[in-house]
C-alpha cells in the first residue's frame, strides 16, 4: 500500500431486523447513510463517491442501483455497484483512497428479502441451470453440504434445516443495511479510526465438487494477500470477528484465522447470534472488527484485529481485512 | 497516482444468439482474445473485474461465480460490477483504480452478455422500473428514449430525418468493422421507412440485441516499461450520476432536461480535467460514445463539448463526425447502435479507442488518432462513464 496514504474507517451504521413490514428497502437505505455519513461529520454533499453492493434479484428490480442509489446519496456522484458482494465492495472502497480518488468513500451494502415473494427463488435463480439449480440449491442448502464435510452422523429427531444445519442454526433471511465511511488520511493522522492494514479476497471454483477447499474458498489468498500488504511488522490479530452461513462453517474459518495470523489469546467472535442479512454481513463483519481497535471499545480496545467473510455458494469466496488503531501504524 | 495503460485488447464478432458456447464459454472466448494479444496468460493477471449486468439478460444471477475456472481465475482477487448500460466502461474504470491504487500490477476487465437468450430483452428490462410509478406504463428503454428524443427535438427544432442521418452514418461506419453485429449499410430513406416502434424511434434507429465477449488488460507504467510493451494510455476518466426519477427531468422545478445528457458532460469534464484538455474540439480525435438509439448521439455529442446543445443534428448533416471528415470522427466502429452486447458495450467503446489510438483499426482508422475518448451510459441516463486515451504520456496538444 502506499506509504504516506492510509485508509481508514471512521464512522459506521447498521441496522437488521428478522422483517421490516413498515419501511421499504430505499428508506432503510437512506436511514443507514444519512446515519454514517452524519456520524462522520460530513453532509451528503461532502461525500466523494459511493460504492455500493445488492442483489438485483433479490431487490426485485434488473438493475436495482437504479433505485436505490438515490437513498444512498449517489446523486452527482461516482457511484459503482460492486455486485459480488459487499466486502468487494468494501475493498474497492479502499482502492478508490489509495488511487487519490476523493478523500473519503461511502459504503452501502443491503438486502431486504421480506420485500419478496420467495427469497429463496433468488438464490435458485443464482445457481448454473445445468447441474445445481436442477438439484434445488439454495445458500443453506449449500451450507449444509459445506458442514457436512466434518459432520457426525444424523441423530434421530433433530429439526435439521437441512442436514447436518438445524433449524436454530441461523443462515436465514433477515432485512438489514450497513453503511460506512472511509476515509484517506496521512499516516502521521492519529485521530481514532480503524486503520485499513491489509485486505485480500479470492475464489474458488464454482462447482463443489471440484473445489480443494470446502471450509473456505480463496481464502490462501485471500489471506495471502492481506498479510503480504500489511507488512511484517504488522503483529497477532488479538481479534476476529467473521460471518459464514452455518455456525460449524463459520467456527472452522475463524480457527483458521487464529491459526495462522492469530495467538493462544485471540478472541473469536461469532456472527451466529446476530442477524445476518445477505448482501450485508459482510459489511457487519468488517464494522464489528473496526469497532474493536477503535478508542472507545467496550470493555478495551485491542490494537489489531481482523474480519473475514465468505460469499457465494459454500463459501466460494473469502474475503479477509486486516485492521488496527492509529497508534499501530 | 500511477500511469495506467491498455496492453491487451479482445473482443468476438458479435452476433444476435450464440448457441455453441455457454456463458463461462463466452467469457473465456474474449479473454483468451486479449491475452492472446497482449502475449499473457492468466499466469501473469493480477486479479480481474467481471462487467455483467443486468444478470438476467444471460438467465443467472451472480453469474460472476460461475465463470471462475472457464478463465482460469480460480484463487485470484476478482469483483464483479453492474452499472446497467454504463457497466462495460465502468469495469475499467474498476481495472484503472486496482492497478492505480498500487495494489496490482495486471488487471484483467473479462465480460460477456448474449442479450437474445433472454427471449424478450424489453420485458426484462422493464423490470428496471420503479414497481408502484413508472412500470406500469408499460416503461422500457425504447420507450424511456423515445421520450427522451421527443423532447430533444422539440426543445431544439429536429425532426426524425436528422435522427436517420445517424444510422446512415453509423451503418457506414461499421460495415468496416469486421467485429459489428449490423455491417449492412443503409439509406434515410431505409431508416424512415423502417417499422414503428415508439415514436418517433423506428426499427432502424435503434441497437440490436447482440452476443459476444470483449476482455482488456490494464497495467502499470511500471509494467508496460519493464516488459518493453506499446499501451493505450487511460489519461482521463470520470463517473457522474443522475436521479433515477423522471419527474424531475420536467416541468418547471426539473433538476435536468431529459433532452441534454448534463450528468454526462459532468463526468466528460472530469475526464478532460485529469487529461489536461481543455479544448475537446481541437485535442480530440475519435469519439467512441455510448449511444444505442440513434437519438442519443446528438445530446453525447454536445455533452463532450464538440459544439453546443441542439447544434449536433446540422453539423451532422454537414458532414461533420463520419469517417475522412475533418474534426473529430464519432463511432468509426459504428457504435453502440449497431452492436449492443449490454454487460460489455461500455467494454467495447474503450477497446475500439484504444485501437485507434494504436493504430490498429484497419478500414475504420482514424488518420492521425492520438487521443480518443469513450463513454457509457446507464439505467435511463443516470450513470455515466467517460475515459480520455492516448498513445502517449506527453501533455496532449493540438492538430
Amino acid at each position: 500500500m502506499s506509504e504516506e496514504l492510509i485508509v481508514v474507517l471512521t464512522s459506521g451504521h447498521h441496522a437488521a431486523a428478522e422483517r421490516v413490514d413498515d419501511r421499504s428497502l430505499e428508506e432503510l437505505i437512506f436511514a443507514s447513510t444519512s446515519a454514517a455519513i452524519s456520524m462522520a461529520g460530513l453532509t451528503p454533499d461532502q461525500v466523494d463517491a459511493v460504492v455500493i453492493s445488492g442483489n438485483d434479484q433479490t431487490d426485485g428490480r434488473i438493475i436495482s442501483c437504479m433505485v436505490t442509489v438515490g437513498a444512498a446519496a449517489g446523486v452527482g456522484k461516482n457511484v459503482t455497484t460492486i455486485a459480488s458482494g459487499p466486502e468487494h465492495a468494501f475493498t474497492y472502497a479502499v482502492m478508490r483512497l489509495l488511487a487519490g480518488q476523493g478523500r473519503n468513500v461511502l459504503v452501502v451494502g443491503w438486502s431486504k428479502p421480506s420485500e419478496s415473494v420467495e427469497p429463496e427463488h433468488a438464490e435458485l435463480v443464482s445457481a448454473d441451470p445445468f447441474y445445481v439449480r436442477p438439484i434445488g440449491m439454495t445458500r443453506q442448502i449449500a451450507a449444509a453440504l459445506q458442514a457436512s464435510v466434518h459432520a457426525a452422523p444424523a441423530e434421530a429427531g433433530t429439526d435439521y434445516l437441512a442436514w447436518p444445519l438445524v433449524a436454530e442454526a441461523g443462515g436465514g433471511h433477515s432485512d438489514g443495511v450497513c453503511a460506512l465511511i472511509l476515509e484517506a488520511r496521512d499516516s502521521a493522522d492519529r485521530r481514532p479510526g480503524a486503520v485499513v492494514r491489509g485486505m485480500g479476497w479470492a475464489m474458488d471454483r464454482y462447482e463443489l465438487g471440484d473445489r480443494d477447499d470446502l471450509i473456505a474458498g480463496g481464502f490462501d489468498s485471500a489471506l495471502q494477500q492481506a498479510t503480504k500488504q500489511a507488512g511484517p511488522s504488522f503483529g497477532p490479530v488479538e481479534s476476529v470477528d467473521a460471518f459464514a452461513v452455518g455456525p460449524s462453517n463459520e467456527r472452522r474459518i475463524v480457527e483458521r484465522v487464529v491459526a495462522r495470523i492469530g495467538s493462544p489469546d485471540t478472541a473469536m467472535h461469532s456472527s451466529q447470534d446476530e442477524l445476518n442479512p445477505d448482501f450485508a454481513a459482510g459489511l457487519f463483519a468488517i464494522w464489528r472488527a473496526a469497532r474493536r481497535v477503535m478508542p472507545d471499545a467496550q470493555p478495551q480496545p485491542v490494537a489489531r484485529a481482523a474480519a473475514v467473510a465468505t460469499l457465494g455458494f459454500a463459501a466460494q469466496g473469502t474475503t479477509v481485512v486486516l485492521l488496527s488503531n492509529a497508534t499501530e501504524v | 497516482m500511477r500511469n495506467v495503460g491498455i496492453i491487451g485488447l479482445g473482443q468476438s464478432h458479435f452476433v444476435k444468439s450464440r448457441t455453441d458456447v455457454t456463458y463461462p464459454e463466452l467469457v473465456r472466448e474474449g479473454a483468451q482474445l486479449a491475452l492472446d494479444d497482449a502475449e499473457l496468460t492468466m499466469a501473469d493477471i493480477d486479479a480481474v473485474v467481471v462487467p455483467l449486468a443486468p444478470d438476467a439478460l444471460i438467465g443467472i444471477g451472480n453469474g460472476e461465480r460461475w465463470l471462475i475456472e472457464a478463465i482460469g481465475a480460480t484463487d485470484k482477487p476478482l469483483m464483479r460490477v453492474n452499472n446497467g448500460g454504463a457497466t462495460g466502461a465502468t469495469a475499467v474504470e474498476a481495472a484503472w483504480m486496482h492497478v492505480a491504487s498500487g495494489m496490482f500490477d495486471v488487471v484483467l476487465v473479462a465480460g460477456a452478455d448474449r442479450v437474445s437468450e433472454s427471449m424478450s430483452a424489453q420485458s426484462v428490462l422493464n423490470k428496471m422500473w420503479d414497481v408502484a410509478y413508472e412500470r406500469p406504463y408499460p416503461q422500457n428503454t425504447i420507450t424511456m428514449l423515445a421520450m427522451s428524443a421527443m423532447r430533444y427535438n422539440h426543445l431544439y427544432g429536429w425532426d426524425e430525418s436528422d435522427m436517420a442521418r445517424v444510422t446512415v452514418k453509423n451503418r457506414r461506419h461499421a460495415s468496416l468493422n469486421p467485429h459489428a453485429h449490423l455491417r449492412a449499410e443503409v439509406s434515410v430513406e431505409d431508416v424512415l421507412e423502417s417499422r414503428l416502434l415508439s415514436w418517433p424511434l423506428k426499427l432502424g434507429d435503434v441497437c440490436p440485441s447482440s452476443t459476444g465477449g470483449a476482455s482488456l488488460i490494464v497495467a502499470s507504467q511500471e509494467y508496460i516499461e519493464r516488459t518493453g510493451r506499446t499501451a493505450a494510455w487511460i489519461r482521463g476518466l470520470g463517473q457522474n450520476t443522475e436521479t433515477f426519477w423522471m419527474g424531475d427531468r420536467v416541468g418547471d422545478s426539473h433538476v435536468g432536461d431529459h433532452a441534454d445528457a448534463d450528468a454526462l458532460a459532468v463526468a466528460f469534464r472530469h475526464a478532460y480535467d485529469q487529461a489536461g484538455i481543455v479544448d475537446p474540439k481541437t485535442q480530440i480525435q475519435v469519439a467512441e460514445i455510448y449511444a444505442p438509439f440513434s437519438s442519443v448521439e446528438f445530446h453525447v455529442i454536445e455533452a463532450a463539448g464538440f459544439c453546443g446543445q441542439g447544434e449536433a443534428p446540422a453539423l451532422l448533416a454537414e458532414g461533420a463526425f463520419h469517417l475522412g471528415s475533418d474534426g473529430v470522427v464519432v463511432n468509426p466502429s459504428g457504435g453502440t447502435q449497431c452492436t449492443n452486447p449490454i454487460a460489455i458495450t461500455g467494454t467495447v467503446r474503450v477497446i475500439e479507442a484504444a485501437t485507434q489510438v494504436l493504430r490498429r483499426a484497419g478500414d475504420r482508422q482514424v488518420a492521425n488518432a492520438d487521443v480518443a475518448i469513450a463513454s457509457a451510459i446507464g439505467g435511463d441516463h443516470q450513470f455515466y462513464s467517460t475515459f480520455v486515451i492516448a498513445n502517449h504520456l506527453d501533455p496532449i496538444g493540438t492538430r
